[in-house]
């Protein structure tokens, strides 16, 4: 049931289609192209470096003779999985924190609040840099940092939603007929944040994207021979005049790849916004 | 007209705007400059404590007693700062004749005291080079103005060599503090080189102008400015050195090889003394400490791979030791490396560990500043992973490197390093750097094991004998030494290239120093 | 409202009080040996525990927040162990270049997004909205130290219309020092030339900097417009028969102002972070230079003291905002 609503709404505009079917080649790409691929990611192969794009490797190759195009793809699996995990991780805190504190309330709440507001405080790239730069780069502090960043914009978004919805009838309903608090908590007031969860995500999971790939080109992220786009970029950059597709492959990677994750969030927001308006009008 | 148009009209026309500002804008003017491209900012200015390689830029500002002539080789010592010398006291002593009539940059003379003066600031501020002179030098002491006594600990054959990095600072700023100029040197300059400090724009610029007093005179051609520009990426230095915006590059990427010799406003100017990189590990932490492990991983490196990546022959070749095979005391009968994952396998079985089993990952220390270094990294990971050992690699810069490595327990188990083994200067610097306890690149720590006592022991002979067959005995013994246990990987030497616009005349790579670009030698071609 | 103003900055205290715990706990989670760090490194082992002792390393953490918080206070950030400099020193040096470089991104992005933002909402539907939505969109995808390497390849390489890196040609095309703003004091000292000079080198950056803020702006603008344009007392107002752009710029924009005022304050905060990457790729001498090639060399005390900076500013301007906000919507003064 829920499945044809979704494909409904997908089918409805081109665009939304045309989101899916990027991410889903993405996903593909990422799951299925380093293991059908002829070319292995860590080969190296000093006889043919910086190879001219060919049938046999579609981008060409690096400075150390790997195929560029299997390291593109592995790439999408590294960021696929670091966003992830990082909106994994700063969700499941998020609910925990945010929800918490605005369904209970009171000292709960304060105290919750002013801790997420303190790491609210710090402008997510400055603070992930500064704690990927801390720990040392690698691909699990990089997770770690971007997460520590992230929670918080959750948490105050849950609490938002969660402040919200506590006055709904419902909620009075449930209570009044003997529900426990965390029972009507788990089964009534969480699911109905769903909603501005899943805008926020889906646009979230391009962004961390972009954060990832940005650590990542400063060095603070997964060290060579990771293909990590943003170092890819950082290291073809190099190279940029005589083999510019080495730089451009990625970036445009990431480019394609989050702007489907922003278009798909731009789209379900704006769904959500004219069935609120269409509610409200009623 | 649409408002639509009308957008677009605004925002040609303020773009237009913009570039027509590029017309007002300064350019580079023609002034008797030279311009030269630094991948950091050097941001300690003080010669006495530094070992960023932009140090080098210091060179046209401070000088030594002795120095290197400035050719392209052989290695030849000249007189610099001190006339002439002659050792004394059966060579437990040197008498250095001093220049007369040379100045600092502040007006002060060199004399005998202001030698002294800049001995002892090294050592009561126990500044970086302090290691040139530490347990070899016991005083410095003035005879009269113009003659200064060194004396030694023992007699030391390579003094001369040492002191070619010992720059020689004015006292006026040591006496004028109270913290023996420590803060002052640290973004002010007073030497008595050829050029002094114009204006400092960090991080951008350093910029140095001709001192007008300097001994050596201004006949002839010479640079009458030196300007130092960051710039971190070789791909914008490349752009910039092909607008002219700059004269040269830090260093040539081998990839831009092609791109300069097409070009015939450049010009591609390679090194006579090629730098040698090797791979220390560490002897006394586990698993590196096992001979058997250490031999594994050397035969799992494909330096074959590594040099045709860096530029192939005859750029980069192999190399079997520390030391250079033209310089006098090198040994012919050690084994070339081998790359053999096989034997590889087998060393690590009759370890105990085979497959790697019950290995921990190894630590791997690197510059990010040379290109070099990330290749040859990354092949060695991929070969230790095919025999089942983990390689994790930390980039660091050179101070941090030091900082890592300040113990054994603390050191990682490979650490890069680079030497520059001279042919014709005595390898005493170089052994005890890399092989001595207290080398300052003493990173396989081996002297510090039971079996490695004796690396002190015949360092400290070969420094202080004054016969040269004993010399050429030990110092083989050494490198027998390092070779046959594998204290270090010995990947490849590499030829420095640089890439300079072609109307720029005089420079030479001089052997014998990191970098070394003589700017007071050269000059522009109108 | 003084007693608003005033209840309203002392919430401020909390919070700074985290922020410099969290910072803090990053200061001792390092691996590198700060003592080690500051001696330098030729010194012995006696010097090192000196100043071990000097810096109160080897007391209790709770004492060590004491003394970090002491040295706070008196704007002491520690020592760079990449200049060998005081922090703080080399943060006044720098600042002037990122503050110039961020405030002329954030008013570009203003002075272009708002009115784009308005254009797009009193156009809705029609075609130039879709397409100032596609780009907005667009250009938030771009990462921003990719399009600032496509800016330098095109504008320099290919066109040599802009130039690569600095802040000026030369050190003589400078101003003269009045405030380390250059657009500033060259204005101030009528030096046309170099004025000309920085505004020609700060053009890529600021492109690269606005190019993906911008969109957010006018999408932010386009949707709180649509909102409020959509409200019962705007229909009531057009039905009134005031002319269209009085009512959209008298009455919607006020309320509007709220988020979009919420989204600049954090465009700003942006704008501080994510112009680090854009000033080491054009070399430009700012913070973010300083920060990134101080983190290449494991400075940490550089990059701890530029969080601890680029936060404060984003809660000044937290601050500004929330005030802004009582002075547009008196109802919320009284809550």
């Amino acid at each position: 049931m829920q499945l044809a609503k979704i494909i409904h709404w997908l089918v409805n505009r081109w665009i939304r289609l045309a989101c899916v079917a990027v991410l889903a080649i993405v996903v593909l790409a990422s799951i299925f192209g380093p293991l059908v691929s002829p070319h292995r990611i860590s080969a190296i192969d000093s006889k043919n470096t910086f190879g001219r794009p060919s049938v046999q490797h579609l981008l060409g190759t690096d400075e150390l003779g790997r195929d560029i195009f299997t390291r593109v793809m592995a790439g999408a699996q590294l960021s696929l999985l670091i966003s992830l995990s990082v909106l994994s991780v700063s969700i499941f805190i998020g609910v925990l924190v945010g929800a918490a504190a605005g369904y209970y309330g009171g000292w709960p709440d304060l105290i919750l609040m002013r801790v997420t507001e303190v790491f609210l405080t710090f402008p997510s790239l400055v603070l992930a840099m500064a704690i990927a730069a801390s720990f040392g780069p690698s691909l699990t502090n990089t997770i770690l940092a971007l997460s520590i960043a992230w929670w918080s914009s959750y948490a105050r978004l849950l609490r938002a939603k969660m402040l919200e919805i506590r006055e709904e009838h419902y909620i009075e309903a449930a209570r009044s007929i003997g529900m426990s608090a965390r029972r009507v908590l788990l089964r009534h007031a969480l699911p109905n944040c769903f909603g501005p969860i899943l805008v926020r995500a889906t646009n979230d999971l391009g962004i961390v994207i972009l954060f990832s790939t940005t650590l990542g080109f400063l060095g603070l992220g997964p060290q060579p021979p990771s293909p990590e786009w943003g170092l890819m970029v950082s290291t073809g950059s190099k190279y940029l005049s005589f083999a510019p597709y080495y730089a451009v492959a990625p970036g445009l990677a990431i480019f394609m790849t989050v702007l489907a994750f922003a278009i798909l969030g731009d789209e379900i927001h704006e769904s959500y916004r004219q069935t609120a308006q269409q509610v409200e009008g009623a | 007209m649409s408002k639509g148009e009308n957008l677009v009209r605004i925002v040609v026309l303020g773009l237009v705007l913009v570039m027509a500002l590029g017309l007002l804008a300064g350019a580079r003017t023609a002034e008797n400059e030279f311009v030269m491209q630094v991948p950091n900012y050097l941001q300690k200015f003080d010669p006495q404590d530094n070992f960023q390689m932009a140090g080098f830029m210091l060179r046209g500002s401070y000088e030594t007693l002795v120095t290197y002539k400035v050719q392209a080789g052989p290695l030849e010592l000249e007189p610099c700062l001190a006339q002439s010398w002659e050792v004394v006291d059966n060579g437990g002593a040197y008498l250095f004749h001093l220049r007369p009539g040379v100045t600092f940059h502040d007006g002060a003379q060199l004399n005998a005291e202001a030698v002294k003066v800049s001995f002892d600031r090294a050592v009561e501020l126990e500044l970086a080079k302090l290691g040139i002179i530490e347990g070899v030098v016991e005083s410095v002491e003035v005879v009269d103005e113009l003659t200064v006594k060194v004396v030694l600990s023992n007699s030391l054959p390579s003094l001369l060599y040492r002191l070619t990095d010992f720059q020689i600072v004015s006292p006026l700023p040591v006496t004028n503090s109270d913290d023996w100029g420590k803060t002052w040197y640290l973004d002010n300059m007073a030497g008595t080189g050829p050029y002094m400090l114009d204006y400092r724009d960090p991080p951008s610029a350093t910029a140095l102008k001709r001192f007008d007093d300097y001994w050596g005179g201004w006949e002839g051609e010479h640079f009458d400015k030196v300007r130092f520009v960051t710039v971190t990426e070789p791909a914008t230095a490349m752009q910039m050195l092909e607008a002219g915006d700059i004269d040269m590059l830090w260093s040539a990427p081998v990839e831009m090889l092609p791109q300069i010799k097409a070009n015939p406003n450049l010009e591609l100017v390679e090194s006579s003394a090629p730098s040698y990189v090797t791979i220390a590990m560490n002897t006394t932490k586990w698993p590196t400490s096992d001979i058997r492990i250490r031999r594994a991983i050397s035969y799992a490196l494909d330096f074959e791979t590594c040099i045709e990546l860096i530029g192939g022959r005859p750029l980069a070749d192999s190399i079997r030791g520390p030391l250079s095979e033209s310089n006098p005391y090198y040994e012919d009968s050690l084994p070339w490396p081998e790359y053999n994952l096989e034997k590889a396998r087998q060393l690590l079985t009759e370890a105990g560990n085979p497959n790697g089993e019950g290995l921990p990952t190894l630590e791997l220390i690197w510059s990010r500043s040379w290109d070099y270094q990330a290749k040859t990294v990354q092949v060695l990971k991929e070969g230790l992973a095919q025999i089942g050992i983990t390689l994790e690699i930390y980039p660091l810069n050179f101070a941090s490197m030091l900082a890592k490595n300040k113990d054994a327990e603390t050191g990682a188990h490979m650490s890069f390093i680079i030497s520059y083994p001279t042919e014709d200067a005595i390898p005493d610097q170089l052994m005890s750097n890399m092989m001595r306890s207290g080398g300052r690149y003493n990173w396989s720590w081996f002297s510090s094991t039971p079996q490695g006592g004796i690396v002190d022991y015949l360092i400290d002979e070969a420094r202080f004998t004054l016969e040269e067959e004993d010399r050429e005995v030990l110092y083989k013994q050494l490198q027998q030494i390092a070779v046959n246990n594998y204290l270090a990987l010995w990947p490849f030497k590499l030829t420095e290239l640089d890439a300079i616009r072609a109307d720029v005349k005089g420079y030479v790579m001089v052997p014998g120093y990191e970098k070394l670009v003589p700017f007071y030698h050269m000059w522009k071609e109108r | 409202m003084l007693s608003y103003l005033v209840r309203r900055i002392l919430l401020v205290i909390p919070t700074l009080f985290g922020v410099s715990v969290v910072v803090f706990v990053l200061t001792r989670v390092v691996p590198a040996d700060p003592a080690l760090a500051a001696a330098g490194i030729g010194a012995s082992q006696q010097k090192v525990e000196a100043i071990r002792r000097e810096l109160g390393l080897d007391k209790p953490l709770p004492v060590q927040y004491a003394y970090y918080i002491r040295d706070l206070s008196r704007g002491d950030l520690g020592i760079s162990i990449y200049s060998g400099l005081p922090v703080s020193q080399d943060i006044v040096r720098f600042f002037p270049a990122t503050i110039e470089l961020s405030l002329t991104a954030f008013f570009l992005v203003c002075a272009i997004g708002i009115p784009l933002g308005i254009f797009a909402a009193t156009h809705h539907g029609k075609n130039v909205d879709l397409v100032s939505r596609v780009s907005a969109v667009g250009t938030t995808a771009l990462p921003t130290f990719w399009l600032a390497l496509i800016l330098q390849l095109v504008f320099f390489h290919k066109l040599h219309w802009f130039p690569l890196i600095g802040r000026v040609t030369s050190f003589h095309m400078r101003p003269e020092h009045i405030t380390g703003f250059f657009i500033l004091d060259s204005l101030l000292t009528g030096n046309w030339a170099s004025l000309a000079d920085t505004l020609y080198h700060m053009f890529l950056p600021l492109v690269a900097l606005v190019a993906a803020r911008l969109a957010i702006v006018v999408r932010l603008t386009r949707v709180c417009v649509l909102d409020v344009l959509s409200l019962d007392y705007i229909r009531t107002a057009r039905a009134k028969g005031l002319s269209n752009p009085r009512v959209v710029y008298k009455h919607s924009l006020r309320n509007a102002a709220i988020p979009i005022l919420t989204e600049l304050g954090m465009q700003f905060s942006w704008m501080l972070g994510g112009s680090a990457v854009v000033e080491m790729i054009f070399v430009w001498p700012g913070l973010g230079f300083y920060t990134i090639t101080a983190l290449n060399n494991m400075d940490f005390n550089t990059i701890i003291a530029f969080t601890l900076i680029v936060t404060g500013l984003f809660l000044a301007s937290n601050l500004l905002v929330d005030l802004t906000y009582s002075f547009l919507n008196p109802r919320i003064r009284f809550e």
